[in-house]
């Protein structure tokens, strides 16, 4: 018995042994008989497609699949300089070693990256394809990308969380999570960074019926988080217009000066199609107000709530002396389909809080679309921006692409990187390098992530999706992402802050305080 | 020598008894809970692969959720999921056997067998048992490792606590609180460390607020997870009786402690619960067995033990077992198996006031060609339309109630969008179950989303008990992206509407635009038909009575015949076009002796009713009169 047991060990063992050995052999590039390759003439199908890309310097390694028929598959990837990386897989899927492809990285910046793929065919002749390049960008991304991931949510929310990536690694972290709410529901929406403050954020909650305490605008600034209601912050009876008093805030933006955060007080509502995609939004009506983070006070202005038109989507000029947004005129609900948003903007002068007069920017009547999401960037040269057949929800509108303005005259192109499924929630890294968008065009529920890089001609490069260190992910994962927003530093406020300050009554803020730069 | 054969004829005694007593579990999961019921509360998928598994184990609790995830699937097969059960209530027998052995230096043979009471009885409730069971398994191991230390120095008992305590509370969660419990009674009874046993009980509450609270971020409930009733979003997996369930998840987790305290008390004056209960432990076994005398007496505690033990199984079994649930799951089974006369069987054991019955007994008379025929036969309540389309006032009380039913049910008619709309809501209330995922493959694969179809059908080919389903699924579809020699995706096609509509979509307008669509559209003319007689709109049924000429039907279903007649009796002379179609003599002699029935009848309603219905409760007359099918129900109204 005993022998038995030991000869069965030594069996196992040299098993093992093989195995490991095989293991070993196959992480390493090996030795291929280059003469007695084929030559296919075209590149390797990979998955996903980075050929043609520009990726940015900093990004964390470009792990994909190799979807070649295959029973090995020998990868290396090189650049003018530095040390090529060589992996090798038997299954096709190419995981990049992370230091070594930062270095490479690093050291090419701002040249060519090369991917050339060699496949041994199930026949056992090795095939070697067209290299694949990519070019390295010369500016870096920002650092942390900040998004909610749901299921394609219709109506019940059980699971809404918003997070945080690290495009330097795979690190993902929870900034917030609803079922930290202990309360079964609950939803959080809108995360909006304040550029050039990187102690500054706001989010919203959501709840409904007994959920309903959930409801405000968290704050985070100068090291506090709290939680406001935006409808209960109105001090002055000029002020005390529209939908301000009436609706909860969403869809914000923050003033450069980093004390005033522009908002929608909106009547938003969804509906449902018996035909095609389902889900719709209809905005019954809504305005504009600002939210005064120092003296915890809301105004508006008639400039930007006006009764005879709808105002949405704020979007400040990085030097904070315009206000962009969409507004239209209101309809009723069955004629959403004429919803057509225009675009404008308005002088403010955050020292006095005078407001100038609105000009339109980019009409509907001239586009024959919807222009929404209007996202100036930071260096304030191009407007990236929405447009789709009709309405304000581009993430439901097959129709929607972006498109990019140039500022300085007016001009704007519909850019090369739009799929015909939808694009929508795009937001610029700092260095107005980069711009990182949702787009269903994998499958057209779910939303992914995107990063372009944007040239000083504003050209959009062949986009880059948010790698994955497994790159089969995206194909069994059935969460959409929405909202993505680049900050160069992360979040400033612990899950726990935020959950307190949600799960805790409105700050009521200071009844003593003045108007707040009216 | 009799001393040694005694003892080794004990112990295969006592081997032969517990393995009958799982042997009686296994039948009694087998053929009275039927696991497979488990299965239809929450279908899971069975994945093996990291992305899925690691996760579970990076989480607080995470050793019980892998267990779960791993062992529910099984449960399809009812077999496979009694066998589950059995093995794992063994484990915790024999557990409980080590624990209680460390405990008294003895162990008993009935004292651990204990545990099957409130196990059965949990079962009897529908109260999943693969995570509470698995979770105390590793429970009562790690307190069996912590008593293995025996009386070591403090110093290296309180480490071993430590390191324990963090492997428990990472493993099982709230189910923790059990294994402070019971380390503090081994410190405090046995290794007579009062203060030591103080602080690991203590430990209990201390743990899960400061690691689970604190460290974790969690909610006090969910720092406690696994130790309450958890908190089920499908209202077939929760428990019908709350307080109930509560009470036997309480007995079963306090019985460990319970039995632990009282195994304690072996040899002590007092100790008495362990004597009552406890078969004699290997050591001392041949010292009761041969007395004094020399001469063999037999004892018969443990079999009497072992009798009560079963006696209060059976008395429990009756008094507690939730028939009703079992019936409802056996209900949503069949019809979700479209066996559709077993889901007619089986409602006929639920209580009548049931929208839910309802709907799947009018769903099932559908499929059987009856809906038309006998559908009064079944308890029905006039203007609750729900029982048919399972559609609330508000399309959010649907997501939010019944997103399952409702889809399956958008989806036989043909209401694709709305069906996919109420699936994507079952997939955030429910999670990934398979059924919700070939759904949604269906959906979109009828509406041509092929890429869309992909992205499900990618997740059900990582489980093993769907990837065969799953990959000839997308063979079909790379062979023909139309999908058209596939009937569920065609036939749905040919009835989906193709016109627009963004309104209110109520029953009727929902069931008009489908037939305006494709009059051929049986069911939808058939749910039409159902719901005027429930809603006992005549005038709209005579008026959609030409539409039976596209079905090609040369007859009229009895409830439409006894609508007719009903309407003749009201309107005077017959002026209805029947498209050549008689209303049968037979149900006009039954109108007739209604009518003289009726007359008869000189009381108030509930006599009436009481009168007529042996003779006439499933006619359409009787429902029409009294607006109810059903006594149970038309008892339960107000009575004017």
């Amino acid at each position: 018995m005993n022998r038995l047991a030991v000869y069965g060990a030594a069996s196992l063992g040299v098993l093992a042994a093989g195995w490991l050995l095989r293991g070993l052999g196959a992480g390493t590039s090996g030795e291929m008989a280059m003469e007695a390759m084929v030559h296919v003439a075209r590149p390797p199908r990979i998955e996903p497609d980075y050929g043609g890309t520009v990726i940015p310097p900093n990004i964390a390694p470009l792990n994909f699949l190799v979807e070649e028929p295959g029973t090995d598959y020998r990868v290396r990837i090189h650049g003018d300089a530095g040390e090529a990386i060589d992996v090798a897989s038997r299954n096709g899927a190419i995981p990049i070693p992370p230091r070594r492809w930062r270095q490479l990285l690093e050291v090419n910046r701002g040249g060519k990256l090369t991917f050339d793929v060699c496949v041994r065919r199930p026949d056992g002749q090795w095939a070697r394809f067209e290299p694949l390049a990519s070019t390295i960008a010369d500016a870096d991304i920002d650092r942390y990308l900040c998004y909610r991931l749901i299921r394609p949510i219709y109506i019940v929310r059980v699971n809404v969380a918003i997070y945080q990536r690290d495009v330097e690694t795979y690190e993902e972290s929870v900034v917030v999570d609803n079922q930290s709410f202990g309360r079964g529901g609950g939803c959080v929406n809108c995360h909006t960074f304040a550029p050039g403050h990187d102690d500054q954020m706001i989010l919203h909650s959501r709840g409904s019926g007994d959920l309903s305490d959930l409801n405000g605008m968290i704050v985070v600034r100068q090291g506090q988080v709290k939680k406001v209601d935006s409808r209960k912050l109105v001090r002055s009876a000029e002020s005390k217009r529209g939908r301000v008093t009436n609706s909860l805030a969403g869809y914000v933006a923050w003033h450069p000066n980093g004390q005033v955060a522009a908002f929608v007080a909106g009547d938003m509502m969804q509906f449902f199609h018996a035909v095609g995609e389902n889900r719709d939004v209809f905005n019954g009506e809504s305005d504009l107000a600002l939210y005064h983070a120092d003296s915890d006070t809301v105004t508006t202005a008639p400039q930007i709530s006006r009764g005879d038109r709808v105002e949405t989507f704020p979007a400040w000029s990085p030097d904070g002396q315009y206000l962009y947004f969409c507004s239209t005129d209101p309809v009723p609900k069955d004629r959403y389909r004429e919803v057509r948003y225009d675009l404008m903007r308005v002088r403010y002068d955050a020292d006095s809080g005078q407001w100038g007069e609105v000009e339109p920017v980019l009409l509907a009547k001239d586009t024959g679309m919807s222009v929404v999401e209007p996202r100036v960037s930071p260096d304030g040269r191009w407007l990236l921006f929405c447009m789709c057949e009709y309405g304000e929800f581009p993430p439901f509108q097959p129709s929607s692409d972006l498109y990019l303005m140039d500022l300085g005259t007016r001009r704007y192109t519909r850019l090369d990187i739009n799929s015909p499924r939808s694009e929508s929630w795009h937001s610029w890294s700092s260095n107005s390098r980069w711009i990182v968008f949702a787009s269903k065009r994998r499958d057209g529920i779910f939303a992914r992530l995107y990063f372009s890089y944007i040239d000083e001609q504003g050209r959009a490069h062949k986009p880059v999706l948010l790698p994955q260190k497994d790159p089969t992910f995206y194909d069994r994962f059935l969460k959409t992402y929405n909202a993505p927003e680049l900050t160069p530093s992360p979040v400033p406020a612990s899950e726990r802050a935020i959950v307190k300050a949600i799960c805790g009554p409105a700050h009521a803020g200071s009844m003593n305080s003045s108007d707040g730069g009216g | 020598m009799m001393q040694i054969v005694g003892r080794q004829w004990w112990r295969v005694e006592k081997v032969a008894t517990s393995l009958s007593v799982m042997v009686g579990l296994y039948f009694y999961a087998l053929l009275r809970v039927r696991p497979e019921l488990f299965y239809q509360q929450s279908p899971s998928l069975l994945r093996l692969d990291s992305d899925f598994l690691v996760p579970l184990l990076a989480r607080l609790g995470g050793a019980v959720d892998f267990a779960g995830a791993l062992l529910s699937p099984l449960f399809v097969v009812g077999w496979l999921g009694a066998l589950v059960i059995t093995v794992l209530a063994a484990l915790i027998c024999m557990a409980t056997r080590w624990v209680l052995a460390a405990m008294s230096q003895g162990a008993g043979s009935v004292l651990c067998l204990v545990p099957l009471l409130p196990i059965s009885m949990l079962l009897g409730q529908y109260h999943h048992p693969v995570r509470i069971c698995a979770g105390l398994g590793m429970v009562l191991g790690l307190t069996a490792a912590y008593a293995c230390i025996g009386h070591r120095r403090c110093a290296e008992r309180v480490t071993a606590f430590a390191i324990l305590s963090a492997m428990a509370y990472w493993a099982i969660a709230g189910l923790y609180v059990v294994f402070a419990l019971l380390c503090g009674i081994l410190e405090w009874r046995v290794h007579r460390c009062r203060w030591w046993g103080m602080l690991c009980a203590l430990s209990a509450v201390i743990v899960p607020l400061v690691v689970g609270g604190w460290f974790f971020s969690q909610s006090i409930e969910d720092a406690y997870r696994g130790l309450f009733l958890p908190r089920e979003r499908y209202w077939l997996a929760a428990p019908s009786q709350a307080p109930v369930s509560w009470a036997i998840r309480a007995a079963l987790l306090l019985s460990f402690p319970l039995a632990a305290l009282a195994a304690t008390c072996r040899g002590r004056p007092g100790g008495s619960l362990a004597l009552s209960l406890e078969a004699p432990s290997a050591s001392n076994s041949s010292d009761i067995a041969v007395p004094a005398a020399g001469r063999p007496m037999p004892d018969l505690r443990p079999a009497v033990s072992l009798a009560a033990l079963i006696a209060l199984a059976i008395a429990a079994d009756f008094l507690l077992f939730d028939v009703t649930r079992k019936y409802a799951l056996l209900v949503a089974s069949s019809a979700e198996r479209e066996q559709w006369t077993d889901v007619l069987k089986y409602a006929r054991r639920l209580p009548p006031s049931d929208a839910w019955t309802a709907f799947q007994v009018n769903r099932a008379l559908y499929h059987r060609g009856e809906l038309l025929e006998r559908m009064f036969e079944y308890p029905q309540v006039a203007d609750s339309v729900r029982t048919l389309t399972m559609q609330w006032d508000s399309v959010t009380a649907t997501a939010q109630r019944a997103p399952l039913e409702s889809s399956d049910i958008l989806f036989e008619l043909g209401r694709v969008n709305e069906s996919q709309h109420m699936a994507y809501e079952a997939l955030e209330i429910f999670g990934e179950q398979p059924r919700i995922l070939q759904r949604l493959v269906y959906l979109h694969a009828i509406k041509g989303e092929l890429d869309a179809a992909r992205r499900f059908l990618a997740v059900l080919e990582r489980s093993l008990l769907h990837r065969d389903w799953a990959r000839a699924f997308r063979r079909l579809m790379d062979a023909d992206p139309t999908l058209s020699a596939v009937p569920a995706v065609a036939t749905r096609r040919a009835l989906m509407v193709e016109r627009d509509f963004t309104g209110n979509l109520d029953t009727e307008t929902m069931l008009v635009h489908l037939l305006d669509r494709n009059p051929r559209n049986a069911m939808a003319f058939e749910y039409l038909m159902a719901y005027y007689l429930l809603t006992r709109q005549i005038d709209k049924l005579t008026a959609n009575l030409r539409r039976f000429d596209d079905f090609g039907r040369a007859r009229l279903p009895r409830h439409c015949e006894e609508a007719i007649l009903i309407s003749w009796g009201a309107n005077g002379p017959p002026r209805m076009d029947l498209g050549g179609r008689q209303v049968r003599p037979e149900t006009r002699r039954r109108a007739d002796e209604f009518t003289q029935a009726l007359g008869r009848v000189r009381a108030g309603p509930f006599e009436a009713f009481a009168a007529l219905y042996p003779e006439f409760g499933d006619t359409y007359y009787f429902f029409y009169l009294f607006g109810c099918s059903d006594p149970r129900l038309f008892q339960a109204r107000p009575r004017r």
